[in-house]
């Protein structure tokens, strides 16, 4: 009997994937749709170092989970920082890769605690040679922020626990309102808990010597943690790409930041294992992590100072064949990798229309705008940013309003816009920057965008809204915009169907 | 009072204008529950898990509905955030060692849950994530490549590529042995 032909084989497949999806078709018909669930979940429960660290070899594929991670990474550059090497793989197909993400830890400090960007100290022994071998990692979270795990042990008059996760050692225990940290892969349980137990009973300071120890590096848990996980979050100074395996559920992250021997050093404190190989005719550490070592980093220091730090689920020889192959690219073609390939909030940004733009469907119609009008209003965001265009019952005015909840209860800004047939636009500022802009626009083709009033340039958005004015051919359009100066004036833009271009000062 | 199912339409009083976007994004919560729990469960094979990643991807857009109302195709975006959702939801799973193998019906199964062909739902799910993604859009959904392209956010040679191997790789796991022939 003859072998089936690859056609045969794949018609074959699709007869039986449509059978079996009619099918599935079926089952799903059947199926009530529930009311919407829309009530937000608990709170997330605190992370712990131990998650953290398991999550470091959790991470297989990378495309996805940067996808889903924090961190904005919107307009990423590289202005104004050191001018550092970034490596990339040339021909990333030919090598069995799909360029999925480009970040730029690089720029502003992102709002808020993050873990991968909370700082540390890795201490060793005073008295040793090399007090890396035995490195300890030291750091301490806010209480809210993590709970204790694992098992109890006795520190003196404080709650704490002791905890062995595979991949590192982990004591912790409270001091007051911070929960303090000691992590190693190098030192036996009794070691590690008699270092925390001194440091009770002495009352060390966090971010101070340990008992009996120096330290030999400062720096932050993007440090320390590989790459591999620590790019989700797009730490402060790190910046790089990730690529996804085509054939296999893999990643591949190539960081970068500006280094030194400490950071090399300190980039396989937590490591399991670690051993010395070639990479680009330099002399790098290849880290193992986890107990069954499967996640590897190789890391480097360029000739420049810049410190590369390669992650991936590989061996270290497929791994070293491959990171032979990185070549560098400038500044300008990093930055245009970081634009077309955003993390973080991808999954919506790639989703949404460039810049503030937001474009009405279809051309308006009408005549004019004038009270009585039928009331409208605009909401975006989890704080309620709102614009709202409003008339009493008995139509004598016209109100446009822009606001926003508080902690407090609310704060808003309104103008009366009655008999008003052109266009007004109204602010409401608040302390971080942030402005919910709320305008009336009059016919308008194509995009609209609000834009710096000096300088010209669209200004950095939340989210923008758009509703049409029933009765009328004007619109109320709610734009909240970010990172705004103090005093900073903004301008409503858009183009009139005659090609005029509209600009409403607000 | 009449009220549009336009999401950019106009009430005509205040009292009703806060629940627009409530309103609007109920119409797309209907029109696309069952499609993505169609989706979720072929990823999972369990109907129990999707109806929770189909719930917490509806969230998820529902949170950022004034936003994503305003894009080209709103699905599209629901569908990624689904994908994703069962990507994270199916590592942490096996992460925590509670799950399970998700090539069998789990043995607490509710009724029905069971679907026909398990063979191939199984080999499906055990393709590389994005291969999986892929294929079960080009088959449950019928989606072309640009728009599977558009679901995953890469590029349409990547999803041909996706495609071409996952499909012969699905052919090839799911081809009778000699001597069943």
């Amino acid at each position: 009997m003859s072998q089936p032909t690859e056609h045969d084989l794949l018609e074959a497949l699709d007869r039986r994937a449509r059978a079996a999806v009619d099918e599935l078709a079926s089952a799903v018909a059947t199926v009530p749709v529930p009311e919407p669930d829309l009530a937000e979940p608990g709170p997330r429960r605190p992370f712990s170092p131990l998650l953290v660290a398991a999550a470091v070899v959790l991470i297989a594929l990378v495309g996805a989970v940067l996808v889903r991670g924090g961190g904005s990474q919107e307009d990423g550059t590289v202005a104004g920082q050191p001018s550092l090497t970034h490596l990339v793989l040339p021909d990333p197909e030919a090598a069995g890769y799909e360029l999925v993400a480009a970040f730029d830890g690089t720029e502003e400090p992102p709002a808020g605690v993050d873990v991968f960007d909370l700082s540390i100290s890795v201490q060793g022994p005073v008295d040793s040679d090399d007090p890396w071998a035995t490195g300890v990692l030291s750091y301490s979270l806010p209480a809210e922020m993590t709970t204790l795990g694992g098992e109890a042990v006795e520190l003196g008059d404080v709650d704490a626990t002791y905890d062995d996760d595979g991949i590192a050692a982990t004591v912790g225990w409270v001091d007051g309102d911070e929960v303090r940290y000691l992590v190693s892969s190098r030192r036996t349980r009794d070691e590690l808990v008699d270092l925390a137990r001194a440091a009770v009973v002495e009352a060390t300071p966090a971010g101070e010597p340990l008992p009996g120890q120096r330290i030999v590096f400062t720096g932050t848990t993007s440090d320390v943690f590989p790459t591999l996980a620590s790019a989700i979050g797009a730490p402060q100074g790190l910046r790089g790409v990730a690529y996804a395996q085509l054939d296999a559920d893999d990643g591949l992250v190539v960081a970068t930041r500006s280094g030194d021997e400490a950071r090399l050093r300190a980039a396989s404190v937590v490591a399991e294992s670690t051993e010395q190989v070639t990479v680009r005719g330099r002399d790098a550490i290849v880290a193992r992590f986890g107990a069954d070592r499967s996640l590897i980093e190789v890391t480097w220091l360029e000739a420049d100072g810049t410190l590369v730090r390669a992650g991936a689920g590989l061996t270290p020889d497929t791994l070293v064949a491959v990171l032979d192959q990185l070549e560098p690219i400038d500044d300008e073609g990093f930055a245009e990798l970081v634009r077309s390939h955003p993390v973080g909030s991808g999954v919506e940004e790639s989703f949404s229309d460039s810049g503030s733009e937001l474009v009405e469907d279809g051309p308006p119609s009408g005549t004019g705008f004038a009270a009585p009008i039928a009331s409208v209003e605009l909401q975006i965001g989890d704080r309620n940013h709102r614009a709202a265009l409003t008339s009493p019952a008995d139509g004598s005015s016209v109100t446009l309003e822009a606001n926003v909840d508080t902690p407090g209860g609310s704060s808003g800004a309104a103008i009366d816009v009655t008999g008003l047939d052109v266009e007004a636009a109204v602010r409401n500022d608040l302390p971080d920057g942030t402005v919910a802009v709320a305008a009336v626009i009059g016919p308008h083709e194509g995009p609209i965008e609000v834009r710096d009033a000096a300088s010209g340039q669209v200004v950095d958005h939340r989210g923008g809204s758009l509703a049409t004015i029933e009765g009328s051919d004007h619109s109320l359009v709610l734009v909240v915009v970010t990172g705004t100066r103090a005093g900073q004036q903004l301008v409503v833009v858009g183009t009139a169907p005659d090609g005029r271009e509209i600009r409403i000062p607000v | 009072m009449d009220e549009p199912d336009d999401p950019e339409g106009v009430v005509r009083d205040r009292s009703a204008v806060v629940s627009i976007v409530e309103h609007s994004f109920d119409a797309f919560y209907r029109a696309q529950y069952r499609p993505l729990l169609t989706l979720a469960w072929s990823l999972t094979g369990r109907r129990d898990l999707a109806e929770e990643l189909v719930q917490d991807a509806l969230l998820t857009v529902h949170r950022r509905w004034s936003r994503v109302r305003t894009y080209d195709q709103p699905g599209s975006f629901a569908r990624r955030v689904l994908l994703n959702d069962a990507t994270s939801a199916a590592r942490r799973r096996a992460a925590e060692g509670r799950a399970l193998d998700r090539l069998e019906p789990p043995r607490d199964a509710v009724d029905g849950d069971a679907l026909r062909d398990p063979e191939l739902w199984s080999a499906l799910r055990r393709l590389p994530e994005r291969q999986a993604q892929a294929v079960t859009l080009h088959y449950v959904e019928d989606r072309s490549v640009a728009e599977i392209a558009d679901i995953l956010g890469i590029a349409a040679n990547t999803v041909k590529v996706h495609l071409h191997r996952g499909r012969l790789a699905l052919a090839a796991a799911l081809r009778p042995e000699e001597g069943d022939r």
